[in-house]
């Protein structure tokens, strides 16, 4: 866990990239018991998809931006809260880059709120930066 | 608003917990390792594990057909808010209830929040909020701008699990 006085506003997480495949998204509907055909059956995604094909799950995109929280925080423990919104869709094969930074520090309750992210290639957010936020313990 | 849903228990198994971190990347050697090495107890869900028993519900809510709900939806949003981690073999009692349900231009946008406490202590765990647009017919278009990462249905009848 971050001590409070090592996290200051500004600081960022180290940036991951994934890439999100069919079989990840198959995955992970089996995993979360989430079987929207969206994410799975081009001939549905056809008819319904923002994008005309299969899109990932928001919450796989949130699974793994909570992923990289998660490391820095030191443990699932540490994390008091973890809100996303989702707006850009990600087709199947895209490349998210997940990332978050401090957005404040509270001394008093000894924590640290970060603005987290998964944007696609061209800046879209799939977790939207400007409203998706993660509260962290400090130690 | 305010309807209150009838609860579920949900269980917190070493399986689901190792099929959901391998789902999301996550390497947790504790959650990988052979039951008789590391027991139950000592395991820690990744936080939005608590997906599996929020997330969920939604094909409980798009049933009732007092709110005569239907699957051509998004979903907008999510949070989770922690007392403590979800841990393995927790048993966990699970409410989910309406919070706010806003009728706009092109849809209708409910809240639905699902709180998860010990069964046998009633001590708080989590805390889930979703935020679920509902689409009304041809305004589709209109809203698929504000949330298109989620767009729901207009297909053959109920899906399983939620919305995105």
């Amino acid at each position: 866990m971050p001590e409070l006085d090592a996290v200051h506003v500004g600081d960022r997480l180290p940036a991951e990239h994934v890439t999100l495949h069919q079989g990840d998204l198959v995955r992970y509907a089996g995993a979360s018991g989430d079987f929207n055909p969206l994410h799975w059956d081009p001939a549905v995604a056809a008819q319904v998809s923002p994008t005309g094909g299969v899109i990932a799950h928001g919450m796989l995109a949130m699974g793994h931006v909570s992923r990289l929280v998660t490391a820095w925080a030191g443990g699932p423990e540490h994390l008091r809260e973890l809100g996303a919104a989702f707006r850009a869709p990600a087709p199947v094969g895209a490349t998210l880059e997940l990332g978050g930074e401090v957005v404040a520090v509270d001394p008093e309750e000894r924590t640290a709120t970060l603005r987290v992210w998964a944007t696609l290639p061209d800046g879209a957010g799939v977790v939207d930066p400007r409203r998706s936020r993660a509260v962290v313990a400090l130690g | 608003m305010g309807h209150t849903y009838r609860s579920f228990t949900y269980e917190v198994s070493r399986e689901k917990l190792r099929e959901y971190a391998r789902a999301t990347g996550v390497h947790d050697p504790a959650l990988e390792a052979d039951a008789s090495e590391v027991p139950l107890r000592s395991l820690t869900a990744p936080p939005t594990f608590a997906a599996c028993f929020s997330v969920g519900v939604l094909d409980q809510i798009i049933a009732d057909p007092e709110l005569g709900a239907h699957w051509n939806l998004l979903h907008g949003s999510q949070a989770f808010r922690f007392a403590r981690p979800v841990r393995g073999g927790d048993v966990l009692r699970c409410t989910p209830r309406i919070t706010d349900l806003t009728s706009r231009a092109s849809m209708e946008r409910l809240t639905l929040v699902v709180e998860a406490v010990e069964a046998d202590t009633g001590e708080p765990v989590v805390e889930a909020d979703s935020t679920i647009l509902f689409l009304t017919g041809a305004a589709q278009e209109d809203a698929a701008p504000e949330d298109p990462a989620q767009q729901g249905s207009t297909r053959q009848g109920p899906v399983q699990g939620g919305a995105a």
